[in-house]
């Protein structure tokens, strides 16, 4: 894919070929079911997109693209529906939203804030439309550029980001990010397929399976204090099913997030920078634009307790991920993520072949990837906001009746990630420590981010190593290298510094 | 002993590390030691022992603080224990002091039944009992006692997601729940 200016007559031939009413309702449909793969913990878009790549054989090459395309949409978006709702994120990328989208929701404005995160993933959709058109080629060779050394450093910004703002203590959140990288140790080596902390036990040997750890730290939790303290469900304003409130909503959900033009830009950079870096993907990208947003906003003290921009930032860099990460695997083969890896499947069984030379040889692929990525953002737009008012009255019933239902899905969620009871035991397990780690103030998004980076962090760490001959030079003399050692010693030296001011405001109250 | 129950909550994390660094320690190591297995679960594990070590520093100063000042505040005067504690906010999860020992006992109790019904509903699960009957028993244990007053619903519920949901995982996700 060399340097070129896109050709909008035949992206606009594929607008209108995609708007075949049989590819339209192959796209809603995908959307929902997306959407509620996304909506329940332990079901995600990759489980999804695989049931549903085994259904597109027969499909000619468009319809099995509009299908998979959509159902990765909607697992993505959908994945904030839960973390909103009842704070039990639906994919670990939601867990950013979570952050802000439940306390909104538990100030009665439930059905307002799931049509501003609707809104959101739209313009991140969009946003990464525009990047994956216009400018994927110059995107390809940055992502190109990240080596050993760099995916290393980008694990621990991860890391660190997430603990700092995780958490009022950083220093919490830090441990938390470390024992998820900890955690994501267990099992066999990547380089000598040593068997690491398992005790022999051979269900260990492939390590701790992310969903089920994620869906017991933040589930189990949240059952257990909200059925103890007798939780009601919480009161909602205006929840109205009706097409004129629906739309109302929606317009002032769309209207209070255009106000947001630099966060969406921002938001939706990060987002497709970091889709764009192979493995990734999503779950940094959405806390880097969450904390970017947290020091840029003025409001930025009040994170945390329920404000817009902390939904939005997170949704739109989650959504805007979804065009980053086409930009590596059509422009060289290489995926972004376990979706796009199963996408990039799916399109060799159809005889297109990504990689470089994807723009000169089947161009009209291109561009009905970008189409339906169009067209999906506005279906998702669309099945999004009419959905609201159902998901809402959700949150309506009892406690008492809510939370046991929770349970039993984030047993099916965790049985279903293998098949094997194995990661029930994992659940219940990490709910416990999900438990301690709320009661006494340790975060749980670090956890599920350390563990997601484990793996990537442990392999390039030693990679870098092995390629230096064992000498730490190559990671101050690498310019992204370079700039990742000064973003994470900034953010430790910015996080001391809060610490101190906080101390002194404090010490001044006092006197 | 209460006064430094953060103290403990903090130290636990620490004793893992020490638990992971000394294991990884005792892995082979092959060639350099930056390639061993060992390596970076060592570097992680001392970090975190380190930063475990910082915390619990802090807080045994906020122990000690929060023993050495007058408690009682009155009027607008706010006491050194308020100082600390707006700096070092925690969740407080458990009943205050002020609650009574009843309410307290009603606490402990609720948590380790839903506790306990979780385990015994994973135990049904782990030993294969089929999904249908241990939804329903784990269901029927936990939504009758949590919402009493709805058991109409509560039943309907009951049936409509331990049966829905097994034919819903099982005929249409291919999920193949224990039977």
């Amino acid at each position: 894919m060399g340097n070129y200016l896109p050709d909008f007559g035949m992206l606009l031939n594929s607008i209108g070929y995609c708007l075949s009413p049989l590819l339209l309702l192959q796209l809603t449909g995908s959307m929902v079911l997306g959407i509620i793969f996304g909506c329940l913990p332990g079901l995600t878009a990759t489980m999804g997109v695989a049931l549903l790549t085994s259904l597109t054989y027969s499909l000619n090459t468009n319809n099995a693209l509009a299908i998979l395309i959509a159902c990765f949409m909607g697992g993505v978006y959908g994945g904030s529906r839960s973390a909103i709702l009842v704070n039990i994120p639906g994919t670990p990328a939601a867990a950013a939203t979570a952050l802000d989208g439940y306390p909104l929701a538990r100030k009665g404005k439930a059905q307002f804030v799931l049509s501003l995160a609707t809104a959101a993933s739209f313009w991140g959709t969009l946003f990464g439309l525009i990047i994956l058109l216009f400018i994927s080629p110059a995107l390809s060779s940055v992502a190109l550029k990240f080596g050993a050394h760099e995916f290393f450093l980008l694990s621990l910004f991860g890391i660190m980001i997430c603990g700092s703002i995780t958490s009022k203590d950083p220093i919490k959140g830090w441990i938390v990010g470390l024992f998820g990288l900890l955690i994501a140790q267990i099992g066999l080596d990547a380089i000598y397929a040593f068997p690491r902390y398992t005790f022999n036990n051979i269900q260990l040997n492939s390590g701790i399976t992310l969903i089920p750890a994620m869906i017991g730290v933040f589930a189990i939790p949240e059952v257990i204090c909200s059925l103890r303290d007798d939780e009601k469900g919480y009161t909602l304003d205006n929840v109205d099913s009706s097409f004129k409130t629906v739309l109302k909503t929606s317009l002032g959900a769309i209207r209070q997030s255009t106000k947001h033009l630099g966060l969406i830009l921002r938001s939706g950079f990060i987002g497709t920078l970091i889709g764009a870096l192979p493995g990734a993907g999503a779950d940094i990208a959405c806390w880097v634009a969450y904390d970017a947003e947290k020091r840029i906003s003025k409001n930025g003290d009040k994170f945390g307790t329920g404000e817009i921009e902390g939904v939005l930032a997170p949704e739109i860099a989650n959504n805007s991920m979804i065009g980053g990460a086409f930009v590596p695997m059509l422009s060289l083969a290489v995926p972004g993520d376990s979706v796009t890896a199963i996408i990039l499947a799916a399109l060799w069984l159809h005889g297109v072949r990504p990689g470089p030379l994807l723009m000169t040889e089947q161009p009209e692929v291109f561009y009905i990837i970008v189409a339906l990525l169009f067209l999906g953002s506005i279906v998702m737009a669309i099945t999004g906001q009419l959905l609201t008012p159902i998901l809402v009255k959700a949150v309506t019933i009892p406690k008492g009746q809510l939370m046991p239902i929770v349970v039993v899905l984030s047993v099916i969620g965790s049985y279903s990630i293998n098949n094997r009871t194995f990661d029930v035991l994992v659940m219940f397990l990490f709910g416990l420590i999900g438990y301690f780690m709320r009661t006494n103030g340790f975060p749980a998004a670090p956890l599920t981010l350390g563990i997601i980076l484990g793996p990537m962090a442990d392999e390039n760490l030693r990679r870098a190593l092995m390629l230096g001959g064992g000498s730490l030079e190559p990671f101050i003399t690498r310019p992204i290298s370079m700039v990742f050692i000064v973003a994470i010693l900034l953010m430790v030296v910015l996080e001391i510094r809060k610490a101190v001011k906080r101390k002194d405001a404090a010490l001044l109250e006092q006197k | 002993m209460k006064k430094y129950n953060k103290v403990i909550a903090t130290a636990i994390p620490g004793i893992v590390a020490i638990l992971f660094a000394a294991l990884a320690i005792a892995m082979p190591k092959f060639g350099d030691f930056y390639l061993s297995p060992g390596f970076f679960p060592l570097i992680i594990a001392s970090t975190m022992l380190l930063l475990c070590g910082v915390k619990v520093v802090q807080e045994v100063r906020v122990a000690h603080h929060r023993h050495n000042v007058q408690p009682y505040v009155s009027g607008n005067d706010r006491t050194d224990l308020d100082t600390v504690q707006s700096f070092v906010q925690e969740p407080l999860q458990q009943p205050s002091s002020t609650e009574s020992a009843h309410q307290r006992k009603i606490w402990w109790i609720k948590t380790f039944y839903i506790v306990g019904t979780m385990a015994a509903y994973v135990a049904m699960m782990w030993y294969r009992i089929p999904f249908i009957f241990s939804t329903a028993l784990y269901l029927s244990l936990t939504l009758f006692i949590f919402a009493k007053k709805q058991w109409i619903s509560n039943t309907i519920l009951l049936i409509v997601i331990s049966v829905g949901l097994y034919y819903l995982f099982s005929r249409v996700f291919y999920v193949m729940l224990p039977s």
